[in-house]
């Protein structure tokens, strides 16, 4: 050994464990930032999610959340590395080491294991991305819109996560050698974190500012856009910070705990343990609270939408409903009981009934400068589907009495003013120009067409259509079916599909009044430009196609078979948030457990030989590793579900049926989280037992 | 050889201020073997702290073969370091990832001068402590009072003007403890080495020249010895005794 180099390379081939572990947090956290950045900026996902759209940005603050953990994760290693290193360093100061020498190999030694590791980390994300990806391919749906297609975006995002960890590895660095004291930096590895003790109303402060942050949060948008009639800017988020800080406080509270009044004794050990690890214990348990809430998150919205959907299905009145264009060459019935008999179905309670698509007032969101709106009421608003009396009355076989000028409006339970309006006092034929005043005169309850359909008196309806040409009449074909199968409403979707032209290639929302008035004003229609979704008949399995398709028929049997396939890319999306979330928190508490019992080996050691035998030294590990695993588990899912509910709620005012069976099967998902949370706390527990030889098993301490 | 003067040292704990060393005075010739003693919070590791240049000190004069450390900045300082001083800790300091031998050669390998008549010396301090049977194991495999010589081996090195040593033996037992002293002696009798040695233990302390007893930030009590070390011992423990009576 002649210079430096010599002796950097021996003590790093001597320290290969404490790099290893440095190298495992870059590498382990750039991986799933890459992996979580390609699922993000897939093509599928972009287009599934639209950019501005809520789905959108809470996977969007969910990523950011993540990305937060992942880069505290890594600062975690950071310091655990440096500390690991400090007693090197310090030696090699008091030795007369020139800070520059030192300070320019490590952090020469840091870039090197940063973009390693972080590299490494990126083409591993890539390829767990692609693995996750195929599998639900295989396994679940495979159609066109589930090809995955790499953005540029994801591998920026894994650069600038890479950026942000060498630039705190380096400021990291930069601080630890900065310090003038070098006996300071020798004793480093042993100084402990100790947190002061805080009162006893920190836990409750705590909760209730959880409380707060949440309705602060959740609730300000709602204030500033129904109120102020302002859009608050993006910052206004930070209104969720007494979330943060209330869980602090928790976390504090819970870590520096005393021990209870009948048994101040009891689980010592742990207690006070923790306490001297207490500042990084409780900045990762904070972590790991925010990680779990994200994978609940993901996890919460599958059973939520499935229910919901699922439910709406099973309640239908009919088999098959579907509607069409009159200048559409669909299929009569002759066609289709042909197609039945092929599959061995057999069609009855057949119903055709007319439709007409009218203007509708009513008062229209007009943006205006500043992130301010103001309401304007608008003549021909948009357009909505009108059923005559007896049309209705033909679907249903209900008995109904719309009187002159009035209208009765379809919902179920579930349908709120944001799906149809009851403030409709103007209905316009657009052809023509003849209006009608009307008002609401009743709520009408049918499952299939909630939301849809506006009912008319038989008179008004016959004056309010002539004229109308057929791009504005549309026909509403039911049925049910005996013998019914999936091979039929397959084909059957198939031929409507085929047979209707490319203009009304178009999604749900394709609004031809609000077409009209846009291009009169402002030059184009906003559904007509790159933005809005595109919908494609070659692309009929996609989600695109199946959830947002203007004339969508609803088949119960393709609802039910097809349900992942209509849904697969939100399934994916969700699923694989809760995924990457639930692995960095696993990881997380993993290391976070193995280092506390490396740095407390002496501990146990020590009480090994003042006498404890192994079942109180593995009561002692229980209980400090419990915690860790425990409280931000509960934490999290309690957060996240108590969030939705509040979510629930805050839509229509109360819970609809489905929604309570979505929160229901929810709770399920608890449970299925908690057992993969239990199987990592078990597997930690093995580990660390093993690190400090307890075994109990044997009933001996090695 | 070394020269302290009115040196004073505070450490700021919250809101308060501790003024540690208040003053203090002293020097140390060439060839000498010098022990700091006294209580707990005295001031004894703080003054070889600020002596070895690990921690800022606020008023006063550090002189090192002439050289005033409280001008250098921090290259400079870490070259007297490397060059004037040598360090002997209480708990060793030993680098684990290297040998007996490399541990030995570091303060030459810092300077960039390890070359033949380096590891020349390296192995002639390896044979004087009776250590050559161990130089390529490493400090975890060996004995303390083997890594404490090791450690007396590697201050040594560079030839330094001032041995420092805090708590040499205080993680060693009687004949390791022994052994670590005889080095120094053996240091000082064959290499001329000063040495200056903050320790509690008057058995360590009676093979020195002189002890300095410092109480409360402040020089108490100069003994010289003067006869038998058991006697210097002996006259070490009276005063301590008596430092302690009086409180």
């Amino acid at each position: 050994m002649k210079n430096m180099t010599d002796v950097f390379r021996t003590l790093r081939s001597y320290n290969r464990k404490n790099y290893r572990l440095y190298i495992m947090c870059t590498f382990l956290s750039t991986m799933l930032i890459t992996a979580f950045g390609i699922m993000m900026y897939a093509h599928t996902v972009r287009q599934v999610l639209p950019e501005g759209g809520d789905s959108r940005k809470q996977v969007m603050m969910i990523f950011v959340l993540a990305a937060v953990g992942c880069l505290v994760f890594v600062i975690y290693g950071g310091s655990l590395f440096y500390r690991m290193k400090s007693k090197e360093l310090g030696v090699l100061m008091a030795l007369g080491t020139p800070k520059k020498t030192l300070a320019d190999r490590l952090l020469k030694e840091i870039s090197v294991l940063c973009l390693i590791s972080g590299a490494a980390g990126s083409v591993a994300g890539i390829g767990v991305a692609c693995v996750i990806w195929q599998i639900f391919r295989l396994c679940i749906v495979d159609s066109r819109q589930m090809q995955l297609a790499f953005d540029y975006r994801a591998l920026l995002i894994s650069l600038v996560f890479l950026a942000f960890v060498l630039l705190s590895a380096f400021i990291q660095g930069a601080l630890f050698l900065k310090r003038t004291n070098i006996m300071e930096v020798v004793n480093e590895s042993r100084r402990s974190e100790p947190i002061r003790e805080v009162p006893s109303w920190y836990g409750a402060l705590g909760v209730a500012l959880v409380f707060v942050g949440a309705i602060l949060g959740y609730g300000h948008s709602w204030f500033f856009i129904e109120l102020l009639h302002w859009y608050p800017p993006a910052i206004f988020n930070i209104l969720y910070l007494p979330m943060l800080i209330g869980l602090y406080m928790l976390m504090l509270r819970i870590v520096v705990r005393k021990g209870s009044k009948r048994h101040p004794y009891k689980g010592i050990i742990a207690r006070n343990m923790m306490k001297f690890q207490g500042r990084q214990t409780v900045n990762n348990m904070l972590v790991l609270t925010v990680l779990l809430a994200g994978a609940a998150f993901g996890i919460f919205y599958i059973p939520m939408m499935g229910t919901n959907l699922l439910m709406s299905v099973q309640a239908w009145e009919y088999d098959y409903q579907f509607h069409y264009r009159e200048d559409q060459d669909i299929l009569g019935k002759i066609d289709l009981e042909g197609i039945a008999k092929e599959h061995g179905v057999t069609i009855r309670d057949y119903s055709d009934v007319p439709l007409i698509n009218l203007a509708i007032d009513g008062e229209d969101y007009v943006d205006d400068d500043n992130n301010r709106y103001h309401y304007e009421y608008k003549e021909m608003l948009s357009e909505a589907d009108f059923l005559s009396e007896s049309g209705y009355e033909k679907i249903t076989g209900e008995n109904i009495s719309i009187g002159k000028g009035c209208i009765g409006v379809v919902v179920n339970e579930n349908t709120s003013s944001y799906n149809i309006s009851r403030d409709v006092g103007l209905i316009t034929n657009v052809e023509t120009g003849e209006n009608l005043s009307v008002k609401f005169q009743e709520e009408l309850y049918h499952e299939m067409m909630a939301g849809r359909y506006y009912v008319l008196n038989d008179e008004d309806f016959e004056r309010i259509s002539a004229g109308l040409s057929d791009e504005w009449k549309e026909t509403l074909i039911s049925f049910r079916a005996e013998e019914d199968n999936y091979g039929f409403a397959t084909a059957l979707f198939n031929e409507i599909v085929d047979h209707t032209g490319t203009e009304c290639e178009i999604p749900g929302y394709y609004d031809r009044v609000v077409k009209m008035r846009d291009e009169k004003e402002k030059g184009v229609y906003w559904a007509d430009t790159e933005q809005a979704t595109k919908i494609s008949f070659s692309d009929r399995d996609s989600s695109d196609f199946r959830l947002y398709w203007k004339y969508m028929p609803q088949f119960r049997e393709l609802e039910t078979k097809d349900f992942v396939r209509s849904l697969a890319v939100f399934l994916m999306i969700f699923l694989f948030i809760a995924i990457i979330c639930m692995a960095a928190a696993v990881l997380i508490a993993y290391t976070r457990c193995l280092t506390i019992a490396i740095n407390n080996k002496q501990v146990f050691d020590d009480l090994a030989r003042l006498g404890a035998g192994p079942k109180y030294l593995f009561r002692a590990v229980k209980e400090q590793i419990g915690k860790i695993y425990l409280v931000p588990t509960a934490t999290g899912f309690t957060l996240m579900y108590i969030l939705y509910l509040m979510i629930m709620y805050a839509n229509d005012g109360g819970f609809s049926r489905n929604e309570l069976v979505g929160v229901s099967v929810c709770l399920g998902a608890v449970f299925l989280l908690c057992a993969i949370v239990y199987a990592g706390y078990r597997f930690t527990r093995k580990k660390v037992l093993g690190i400090l030889g307890i075994s109990t098993k044997t009933g001996t301490t090695r | 050889m070394l020269k302290v003067k009115d040196l004073h040292k505070s450490y700021q704990v919250g809101k308060e201020t501790y003024q540690v060393l208040k003053g203090i005075d002293l020097q140390v010739e060439k060839g000498e073997f010098v022990a700091v003693m006294g209580p707990s919070g005295s001031g004894k590791s703080t003054l070889l702290n600020c002596i070895s240049s690990y921690i800022p000190f606020e008023n006063g004069s550090i002189k090192l073969g002439g050289e005033e450390l409280k001008d250098l900045d921090e290259t400079a300082l870490a070259g007297v370091r490397n060059e004037k001083l040598g360090f002997v800790f209480q708990d060793f300091m030993l680098l684990d990832g290297l040998s007996v031998r490399e541990n030995i050669l570091m303060p030459r390998i810092i300077k960039g001068t390890v070359g033949k008549e380096g590891e020349a010396l390296a192995d002639k301090l390896l044979e004087m402590f009776g250590i050559t049977h161990i130089r390529h194991k490493y400090p975890a495999d060996i004995s303390g009072g083997e890594r404490q010589r090791t450690a007396v081996a590697r201050a040594l090195m560079n030839s330094p003007y001032v041995i420092l040593a805090d708590e040499p033996t205080g993680n060693l037992d009687s004949k390791s403890s022994r052994a670590v002293i005889e080095s120094f002696i053996q240091a000082k009798e064959t290499l001329q080495a000063t040495i200056f040695m903050v320790t509690h233990d008057s058995f360590s302390a009676s093979f020195c020249d002189r002890v300095i007893i410092l109480k409360d930030g402040q020089i108490y009590k100069t003994l010289v010895r003067k006869g038998k070390r058991i006697e210097f011992q002996d006259e070490l423990l009276d005063e301590i005794k008596e430092m302690s009576g009086e409180e």
